[in-house]
């Protein structure tokens, strides 16, 4: 009685304990064999998430949180519409055992392998898939950086298809079929004699003898990350999700994470006219794990892959390599711009919209220069109002040939640059300025001597004025600003370069008018002088030797 | 003829004997030569020189300046050959003082009326009105008219000159409009000057006569005859070339004249080197502006 009550007593505490610990439950059925609960469930579903959410490894992806809160304990399965069903729990701590997992040091999230655009919940169903198509299909993945081996089995080389009639016992085989998907080995425990049993088992269940079992490790010692194909999910396996960085050998550490969907926005992303660029177009060194950079800063990275912008914009780069940018570059000074500074790198904007942008990313590095040219008739007109006509910094200084300004030759040509613009009457007439300007400064005597006779060799340096001298380089106001245009103040304008002169020789500069009656009238009466007397005195002289001419063909 | 050889050491007798056709008559004194050479070599510089500056969009301007040296050689070059023809100015200046005060000839060089006639008659003669050409004396109308268009010119050349070489200075007592006005008119005056000698003076002693009077100083019968028929005549009927005056008045005069014009002399001397020292009219160095031009954000702009 006592023996048997005995019995009861601790058959009821189990069945108590069972009921007041569900989990040991599910624990249970966990582990039973996947094919016992094909049956349970006839359409695509995940169970509630387990109350308590799996502790994670420090460096998972934040991506990866929201896949493991579900799939790290659930008892939902895929159902394919063939019918068969696979459970999509998975062993998170097995996984993070794995080779693949957080704790191997090389990491591949979640989104490694399955394409991101299955995320969104609920995920899409597996539409025209059956359990080995989906074998294969995500057998597809490890390929992006393993190169397929064994290919003895035919099938998963993935050159021509896979083709189950190729093989002597019309299996083929795919990568999971022997390496598992979640809890992939390493290739050191593949070398150990037991792995072996893996291929055995196989060949003994459908009946094609393992001729050489030692012949694998021939296969295993080399080439298992020779990428194949090369997938921009992939990479973003790993540098999606946010927050990532990476530690240069001298302490820099730069952010890794890349915004899928601003890369796509920018110029090399979706919309791009020649096509989507992917990541390895600029980054081929994209075998994992990724082999170290050669590099000791950000900056010397940053500089390295500049120079593969030339591959596709080759007119700007050598441009570019004839700039100050470059020589300073070259000298060493490694602040000098390269193309990602001006550009970006990711997230590359049109360069020129809205057009203020062309001066603002100049401004990253000359914001003293800038702050002149934002108080600038030019400046204030493009910043204001996103003028199309106002010169950006690029109009003078060109775009990717910056040349250095204070050379002979840019002083020499200068007045022409100016020109471009303030000669040009359409341009000129909507703010009814003048066209007069660049005639009457080369009419003048600075003029002369800086646009005709130092063009025969523009790299003599000239002490005459150009128009920068006297209307300012970066910080050019209308001549008759009240604050600082230099109608104001000329006398001071020409005593930069004329210390000695007083009041009245500011009144030899014609202030850019063509002499007339109203402009001075003395200078235009001597030109009226000497247009009459010129004249009339070839014609008086040219008559006298008309008449001597006549008188000796007469023969007097 | 003994006095006359006194004077001056260049005078070749005249051509007593033989054929008065081949005789030459004595026009120009050495140092009215070494005059002319002065003022052909300056004024040809200056031309070569100013000429491109007053056309600088011309190919052959720009080849011209290129050929020399460059603007600021050909700006030097042309300052050098001013100075010369102010000193040949200057020169010429303290000669006619000496033969108006010292030896007090008459003013040959002033026009009349009878110049006025000449022109008429020679160029009624030229268009084969009147049968026979004027006689004129020994410096005919033509060349009067040259003689004051050099004087001409050369003082609004000088003038002007002084104002574009010394702008500062010149604004201290003219307004600043003066000076893109004498820019104007010295290159205007240039180009006067300039086609007045290519078609007038070239023409008469290059290509109706080759004239080398101003080089040897004597003139051909031929010549003599056609330019100047009644300096020929005088000189046939046994005119002195040049006035004559009495040793001791001469030497009387001379005392005084070469007092003064030493003074005089010195005082232009030193007024040409002011002139070329005077101001340093702007900085030599266009003045270098040094800007700290990285200067990054520390916040990226938008």
């Amino acid at each position: 009685m006592l023996r048997g009550g005995a019995l009861i007593l601790v058959t009821v505490l189990v069945a108590v304990l069972f009921l007041v610990h569900p989990g040991a439950a599910r624990a249970e059925r966990s582990a039973a064999p996947p094919d016992d609960m094909n049956s349970l469930l006839l359409t695509m579903s995940l169970g509630a998430p387990s109350g308590a959410a799996q502790p994670q490894p420090d460096s998972h992806p934040t991506t990866d949180f929201a896949c493991r809160s579900c799939h790290g304990d659930t008892d939902a399965e895929v159902v394919f519409p063939s019918g068969e069903s696979l459970p999509v729990e998975v062993d998170l701590p097995g996984f993070d055992a794995s080779v693949h997992g957080a704790n191997s040091g090389v990491f591949i999230g979640c989104t490694g392998c399955h394409a991101p655009d299955h995320y969104q919940f609920p995920h899409p169903s597996p539409e025209g898939f059956d359990l080995r198509e989906y074998a294969i299909a995500q057998s597809e993945t490890c390929v992006r950086c393993h190169a397929p081996h064994l290919t003895a089995h035919p099938g998963p080389d993935w050159s021509g298809g896979y083709d189950p009639a190729a093989s002597e016992s019309g299996v083929a085989v795919v990568c999971t079929d022997c390496h598992g998907d979640h809890l992939a080995q390493n290739a050191e425990a593949w070398h150990l004699p037991a792995a072996t049993s893996v291929c055995a088992d196989c060949h003994v269940t459908v009946g094609v003898t393992l001729t050489d079992p030692g012949a694998l490790s021939q296969h295993i010692d080399y080439g298992l990350f020779d990428q194949k194909q090369v997938n921009n999910d992939f990479c973003m396996g790993c540098h999606g999700p946010p927050g990532q960085t990476m530690t240069f050998p001298n302490g820099d550490v730069v952010s890794i994470s890349i915004d899928g969907d601003e890369f796509h926005t920018s110029v090399h992303g979706l919309g791009n006219d020649w096509q989507a660029l992917n990541c390895t177009d600029c980054h081929e060194d994209y075998n994992y794990p990724h082999s170290p950079l050669h590099v000791e800063t950000a900056r010397d990275y940053t500089i390295q892959q500049s120079e593969l912008c030339a591959r596709c914009h080759e007119p700007q780069h050598e441009g570019q390599m004839a700039s100050s940018h470059a020589a300073a570059l070259a000298e060493g000074n490694k602040d000098a711009a390269t193309c990602v500074d001006c550009h970006g790198s990711h997230y590359i904007p049109p360069p020129n919209e809205p057009r203020s942008r062309i001066s603002q990313t100049c401004r990253q590095c000359h914001s003293a220069i800038f702050d002149e040219y934002a108080e600038s008739v030019h400046g204030a007109a493009l910043l204001a109002e996103d003028n199309p006509d106002v010169p950006t910094c690029i109009e003078c200084h060109g775009v990717h040939d910056v040349g250095d300004p204070t050379t002979a030759l840019f002083r020499n040509r200068s007045p022409e640059l100016c020109a471009g613009c303030h000669a040009n009457e359409e341009l000129m007439s909507r703010y009814d300025i003048s066209t007069d300007v660049f005639d009457t400064y080369v009419d003048d005597f600075h003029g002369t001597t800086v646009q005709i006779f130092q063009s025969s060799d523009p790299n003599h340096p000239t002490n005459k004025a150009v128009c920068f001298d006297c209307h300012g380089v970066h910080n050019i106001r209308r001549p008759d600003d009240p604050n600082s245009g230099i109608k104001q103040n000329l006398l001071e304008t020409c005593q930069q370069c004329h210390p000695g002169a007083t009041a009245n020789f500011s009144d030899s500069w014609t202030g850019h008018h063509r002499p007339s009656l109203r402009n001075n009238p003395l200078m235009f009466l001597v030109t009226i002088f000497y247009a009459i007397v010129i004249p009339s005195t070839v014609l008086f002289l040219g008559f006298l030797v008309g008449t001597d001419i006549y008188r000796m063909a007469r023969g007097r | 003829m003994a006095e006359i050889r006194e004077t001056t050491h260049d005078d070749k007798p005249l051509a007593a004997t033989g054929d008065p056709a081949h005789a030459e008559y004595p026009r120009f004194r050495l140092m009215a030569r070494i005059e002319h050479m002065t003022l052909l070599v300056s004024f040809t510089i200056l031309c070569l020189t100013g000429l491109p500056q007053k056309f600088p969009f011309s190919p052959l301007s720009q080849w011209l300046v290129g050929t020399m040296g460059g603007i600021e050689m050909v700006r030097m070059i042309h300052r050098w050959a001013a100075v010369v023809l102010i000193l040949g100015t200057v020169y010429h200046l303290l000669t006619s003082a000496y033969r108006l005060f010292v030896k007090q000839e008459d003013m040959r060089m002033l026009p009349d009326l009878k110049d006025g006639y000449d022109l008429r008659d020679t160029v009624a003669y030229n268009l084969g009105i009147i049968e026979e050409p004027p006689k004129m004396r020994k410096f005919n109308f033509g060349e009067k008219f040259e003689y004051w268009a050099v004087v001409w010119g050369t003082a609004v050349m000088i003038v002007t000159g002084f104002i574009l070489w010394n702008p500062i200075a010149a604004t201290q007592f003219l307004p600043g409009n003066f000076i893109p006005v004498a820019l104007e008119a010295h290159g205007w005056e240039a180009v006067l000057a300039a086609v007045s000698i290519v078609i007038w003076h070239l023409y008469n002693v290059l290509v109706k006569h080759r004239n080398k009077s101003m080089f040897t100083g004597v003139l051909s019968h031929k010549i003599m005859e056609e330019e100047h028929a009644l300096e020929l005549e005088r000189l046939e009927e046994g005119g002195d070339p040049w006035k004559v005056v009495p040793p001791a008045v001469l030497a009387r005069r001379r005392k005084v004249y070469f007092a003064v014009a030493s003074v005089v002399a010195v005082l232009a001397l030193i007024l040409v080197v002011w002139m070329f020292t005077f101001e340093d009219t702007a900085i030599i160095v266009a003045p270098a502006v040094t800007r700290d031009v990285f200067v990054p954000l520390a916040t990226p702009s938008p």
